[in-house]
């Protein structure tokens, strides 16, 4: 068991430009209404106090996996750098995992009718790039890498990241500045 | 086949940042950041990347086509490009051989072949070649240009600045160069840089800055005055760049911005005179790496001249233009910095009420042929004679105030407007009212050199290149224009002897090192011997002092015969502001010769429409989302599916009292206009304004962006600010009907 991935978002400097969902989009040519990284808006506070929080959201790579319990046939892999994918291959499309995902991270792709989601831009990372959200973000929002990673451990130590846990799945994506704004946070896709 | 990666410039906002295409069997898998932008430095926004939904747009035009029914019947015919041609040049050329040139008007929205339009129109004999700057930023640009002279647009050095102070711009969504904005703007707010936001609604950037104050629709320039004011009152001014800089004494300034005050600013604006007393103390205390940043929030009003000038001047007041972390420029026009291919036309001599409406003598003298509010209601008056419209990439009945009636009933009008070509690549609202239609090319599949002011503040040049073949018969407007050129006459034709775009481009691309072969492989050069431009005033101009040639008057202003050619600064000749008198202008004396009574020093001219308004009476205000711009977005599905309606945002106390509930459509009205729109119910908007995106109300444009949302273009007239000739789209009192 090696080190393992993790992804850190920090929501001071996103500025929910959605740069991140339309490069996912673009990337793994995702279906028009279904998403695997989308953005959302939080909006808080009376006039003129008000705050608007901008909140990337996608699969969140669990430590602790409802997707992965929930398929019959193995589909659903945890890599060893703790990346979860899906294995087209043998998914067979019940749709399990779909309302089991807390995050309404994943969705039926209506071609293939597998079920589809973030996989960190596997196919991305191999080749030494990094996820097409990160990669893209204007603001550097979106940091990616192993958890001992010099910019990692560097951005981790100056501390703030929380996670988004409607329930406790311990994700792999880290929130900094997320605070109560994760209550108004929504699936992803609706199920 | 092996995926290309072939760079290229983006285009689907006028920010053009550097691209790279990945392309596989002549189709774009993906649009990514180019590395070597010295603005966007790879990275690439949610617009850029779905340009190829763009390209892929099922309901593209594929072929000229001429109208066969009334005109807006939508009833066309399939012609070929030869016969195009040839009925569009025999139209024009007669309008040659009679000697009424100027009677053919070209109208374009984004106009990135940097000088080909042009070439055709001076070629012509017209000078109307007319665009779309005076609905977009010319109050903005005639301040800058008529204050220091040398460009017409800003730009910050933000990444080293520790105070921005934006008034009105939304630089996090939209501003031309954003990304570049965005992108040092959140490296210097991890240094601890100090955001400060007026906008009358939450904008994306509102919401990223420290601070926002919500305010009141055209008082801007009043805060920025009271601004000035503190800093004056307190000592906290740079002397010594009042003095040497600009074009007044330290007892002018002072004396002129004595009566703002903070107390005043508050009642007009609703901004806390305590916070205009903390604004003032900060940003003189980070000065020089303090900066103003602005758009239409402050500008797009009948007195956006005035605000933008008394903005400006807060940068004088504590020295930081052209400092490190100051208000820098980039000298000259970026877009020129190659020359172009000759032989050049000479330029028409002929004006018309068009290209120089006699209502606007400060614009025809600092900005000339950028007027657009008058366009429309001038043609419909007569003001102009028109027999030949070209519309090209302009969208005028959905993006123009009054678009989809006024405009579009002047369009209609075969009376006002015998002939009307449209080159466009989407059935838009102007092709719908064309007699001919030539299929344009779209961005990425045609050819450009480009560039844009530089955030590294160092001169650069762009490849925009074709990454897939163009569709069906879908023609580059290079080539679109060679071949009309050469088929009205041989006189036009020899300015264009030029056999396809790409010929051109190779030419026009020998002036940039490597030229294109280079260029086609890294889409960017950037001139890395050059240093940043700081300070470009105080650039040394390699004349001597002692040199008995030279003639330096009272006011230091250095002459070689008639020509300026800087100033004295210590013991060097220096270039100076490009203006009369190489200083920065806090008063502008011209201003009251061309028209009495009007005031010559930067002043807050209150909105007369806007002092007394009734309890049902509110402010519209309109915006752009950043997924979408104007016009021409709308159709692209990965924006669409992200915003893909423009509900008005309404405060919710005027909400309750208005009797207006979330889902359910109410009655706005203007004049005689009126627009049923949803509700979007936020705390985001001050409570006296309305906001209705742009982006929507498209009733052409394909099936993707037809029929979605609001266009708010009805309600608002054509309305300027008299002296800057910009449009006033923030201006417009509403009437919200009692439900």
């Amino acid at each position: 068991m090696g080190t393992k991935y993790t992804m850190l978002i920090d929501l001071d400097h996103c500025s929910g430009c959605h740069a991140c969902s339309v490069a996912c989009k673009a990337e793994h040519q995702v279906p028009t209404g279904q998403f695997r990284h989308t953005v959302q808006y939080v909006e808080a506070g009376a006039f003129p106090q008000v705050s608007r929080k901008f909140i990337p959201t996608l699969c969140q790579h669990c430590t602790d996996t409802p997707c992965i319990k929930v398929c019959a046939v193995g589909a659903i892999e945890k890599r060893d750098s703790g990346a979860i994918v899906i294995n087209q291959e043998r998914c067979v499309g019940s749709g399990q995992c779909v309302d089991a995902c807390p995050y309404g991270a994943i969705y039926m792709d209506p071609v293939s009718m597998t079920a589809a989601k973030c996989d960190f831009c596997e196919s991305r990372v191999a080749e030494g790039e990094l996820p097409a959200c990160a990669a893209t973000c204007p603001t550097d929002a979106i940091q990616f890498g192993f958890e001992d990673d010099p910019h990692i451990r560097e951005s981790l130590a100056k501390g703030g990241y929380t996670r988004w846990e409607p329930e406790p799945t311990a994700p792999r994506v880290l929130y900094k500045g997320l605070g109560e704004t994760q209550q108004k946070l929504k699936r992803i896709n609706r199920s | 086949m092996a995926i290309q990666q072939i760079p290229t410039m983006c285009l689907n906002c006028s920010t053009v940042c550097g691209m790279i295409a990945k392309v596989e069997n002549g189709r774009i898998l993906k649009l990514e950041g180019n590395p070597r932008d010295p603005n966007s430095r790879g990275k690439l926004c949610a617009k850029g990347q779905a340009a190829i939904n763009m390209v892929e747009d099922p309901d593209r035009i594929l072929h000229p086509m001429k109208r066969i029914g009334p005109r807006g019947s939508g009833k066309w015919e399939r012609i070929s490009w030869d016969q195009a041609i040839q009925d569009i040049a025999d139209r024009l050329r007669a309008l040659r051989q009679e000697e009424r040139p100027e009677e053919m008007v070209l109208l374009y929205g984004r106009d990135r072949t940097n000088g080909f339009l042009e070439r055709f129109t001076d070629a012509f004999g017209t000078p109307n070649k007319l665009g779309h700057r005076g609905l977009c930023s010319l109050n903005k640009r005639m301040a800058i240009r008529a204050v220091i002279g040398d460009t017409d647009w800003e730009t910050p050095d933000f990444v080293n600045s520790q105070f921005i102070l934006n008034f009105g711009s939304n630089f996090y969504e939209a501003h031309q160069g954003h990304v570049g904005m965005v992108t040092r703007v959140a490296e210097a707010k991890r240094r601890g840089a100090y955001l400060v936001t007026f906008d009358v609604r939450l904008s994306n950037t509102a919401a990223k800055s420290n601070e926002w104050f919500p305010i009141f629709p055209g008082t801007d320039g009043l805060v920025a005055l009271a601004i000035g004011h503190v800093i004056l009152r307190d000592g906290l001014q740079n002397t010594e760049f009042i003095r040497e800089w600009t074009n007044a004494t330290l007892d002018e300034w002072k004396a002129h911005y004595r009566p703002y005050t903070p107390e005043w600013a508050e009642r007009e604006s609703g901004v806390p005179a305590a916070k205009i007393e903390e604004i003032a103390h900060a940003f003189a205390q980070a000065a020089p790496r303090a900066t103003t940043i602005t758009n239409r929030g402050a500008h797009a009003h009948v007195n956006g001249f005035h605000n933008e000038w008394a903005i400006l001047c807060l940068n004088a007041l504590v020295g930081s233009i052209g400092k490190e972390g100051g208000w820098c420029y980039v000298p000259g026009d970026v877009n020129r910095s190659a020359p172009q291919p000759g032989p050049l036309p000479p330029k028409p001599k002929v004006k018309t009420e068009l290209s120089h409406p006699s209502a606007l003598p400060f614009v025809n003298q600092i900005y000339p042929r950028a007027a657009s509010t008058t366009i429309f209601p001038y043609i419909s008056e007569g003001k102009s004679k028109v027999d030949t419209l070209f519309s090209y990439y302009i969208n005028a009945p959905m993006s123009w105030p009054q678009g989809p009636t006024f405009v579009r009933d002047t369009l209609l009008n075969e009376e006002l407007i015998p002939f009307h070509v449209a080159i466009d690549s989407f059935y838009s609202e102007t092709v719908e009212v064309a007699d001919y239609v030539l299929p344009d090319a779209t961005f990425l599949e045609k050819w450009d050199l480009d560039a844009r002011n530089s955030h590294e503040l160092r001169p650069y040049v762009g490849l925009r290149q074709p990454v897939v073949q163009p569709p069906g018969e879908c023609r580059d407007i290079r080539e679109i224009l060679i071949t009309l050129a050469k088929a009205i006459d041989e006189e036009m034709a020899q300015y264009f002897d030029f056999e396809d775009a790409e010929c051109f481009i190779e030419k026009w691309a020998e002036a940039v090192p490597g030229g294109l072969e280079h260029l086609r492989k890294v889409g960017i050069w950037v001139d890395e011997n050059q240093r940043a431009a700081y300070v470009p005033y105080l650039q040394d101009t390699g004349y001597s002092i002692s040199d008995s040639r030279i003639e330096v008057d009272a006011d230091g202003v250095a002459r070689l015969g008639d020509t300026v050619i800087g100033k004295v600064w210590g013991h060097q000749i220096v270039k100076g502001f490009a203006t009369v008198d190489r200083k920065f202008q806090f008063k502008l004396p011209q201003l009251g010769e061309l028209s009495s009574g009007v005031p010559i020093y930067p002043t807050y001219l209150p909105v007369t429409h806007h002092q007394h308004l009734a309890d049902d009476e509110y402010i519209l205000t309109t915006f752009k989302w950043n997924v979408h711009t104007q016009s021409r977005t709308a159709n692209q599905t990965w924006l669409t599916e992200i915003v893909g309606d423009n509900p008005c945002w309404i405060h919710p106390r005027t909400a309750e009292r208005m009797g207006i509930q979330e889902g359910m459509e109410f009655k706005i009205t203007a004049q005689n206009s009126e627009l049923m729109v949803k509700p979007m119910i936020t705390e985001a908007i001050h409570p006296k304004v309305l906001a209705i995106s742009a982006s929507f109300g498209h009733w052409q444009y394909g099936r993707t962006a037809q029929g979605r949302g609001y266009n708010p273009n009805p309600l608002i007239q054509s309305v300027m600010d008299p002296v800057g000739g910009g449009q006033a789209w923030n201006d417009t009192v509403v009437r919200i009907e009692l439900m």
